[in-house]
């Protein structure tokens, strides 16, 4: 069990941050460095996701990922909206956040999930372990 | 420092990307020296990117950086290698590209379990091949 609670309070977080980020850059009054804050809290918890990574359950993740997709789906809202504006540099960072973000999903959902449901897993495991 | 080998696949998507026009993967073999040649064992079976966790044994995709690219580890390469936890023995299984005309994006359960009975099949045959820096 992974902390659970403590990475969708977190995303939860993240995902307010993002839209009101996106709210701000429509009416003007988007903050200094603003978006260089929010690229670093998505870099921090993607580190989370992978430190925890063995850890997660698929009950863990049965909680996780509409959080995580919510995420996603406001961070690539945001990257859209940023699309004729503010400087390249961490707008190309916010794109490699999303996808790190999306890989991340797509490795717990394989390998901490559906994996262990594949026909084949207990015998692939079991040749491996008397090789 | 532990023995390196590879698989066929490994060896056939390396060969694809040494091979790509405008050698746009040309760095490909010195990021994997670099990460390889002088690490040791317990360092390689530490890796926080660990996809597949086992008794014996522990699959790792890591992030590669391709400096030659100027592109970080999220952009870079995922290489898929096999480690013992108590044989210092690497096998390399797969490795590809986050950017660039051979890009993907991830590799699925299917894609791994594939990747295994490959190399237990090369082992049982004796068709691993040893990876030299």
């Amino acid at each position: 069990m992974c902390e659970v609670s403590v990475i969708s309070k977190s995303m939860i977080r993240l995902s307010r941050r993002t839209f009101a980020e996106r709210i701000d850059l429509l009416s003007d009054s988007r903050k200094e460095n603003s978006l260089a804050r929010l690229n670093a809290q998505i870099k921090k918890l993607t580190k989370n996701l992978r430190t925890q990574f063995s850890t997660i359950t698929e009950k863990d993740y049965g909680i996780l990922k509409p959080y995580l997709s919510l995420l996603i789906e406001t961070l690539t809202g945001l990257f859209k909206a940023y699309q004729n504006s503010y400087s390249f540099e961490e707008k190309e960072i916010l794109k490699t956040n999303i996808s790190d973000l999306k890989e991340i999903d797509s490795d717990i959902y394989n390998f901490r999930v559906k994996i262990f449901k594949n026909p084949e897993y207990q015998e692939v495991m079991s040749m491996l372990k008397n090789i | 420092m532990p023995l390196y080998f590879t698989i066929q696949n490994f060896r056939v998507r390396l060969t694809a990307l040494l091979t790509v026009r405008k050698k746009v993967y040309a760095g490909v073999l010195d990021e994997i020296a670099r990460e390889f040649s002088s690490a040791d064992i317990a360092k390689l079976r530490a890796n926080n990117d660990m996809i597949l966790l086992e008794d014996s044994f522990i699959v790792i995709k890591l992030r590669l950086p391709d400096k030659k690219q100027k592109l970080s580890k999220s952009n870079g390469y995922r290489i898929i290698y096999l480690t013992y936890k108590d044989i210092d023995k690497v096998v390399f299984l797969d490795i590809y590209p986050k950017r660039g005309p051979l890009q993907q994006i991830s590799i699925s359960d299917k894609d791994l379990l594939n990747l295994l009975k490959e190399y237990l099949s090369e082992s049982k045959n004796g068709l691993l091949e040893e990876y030299v820096f």
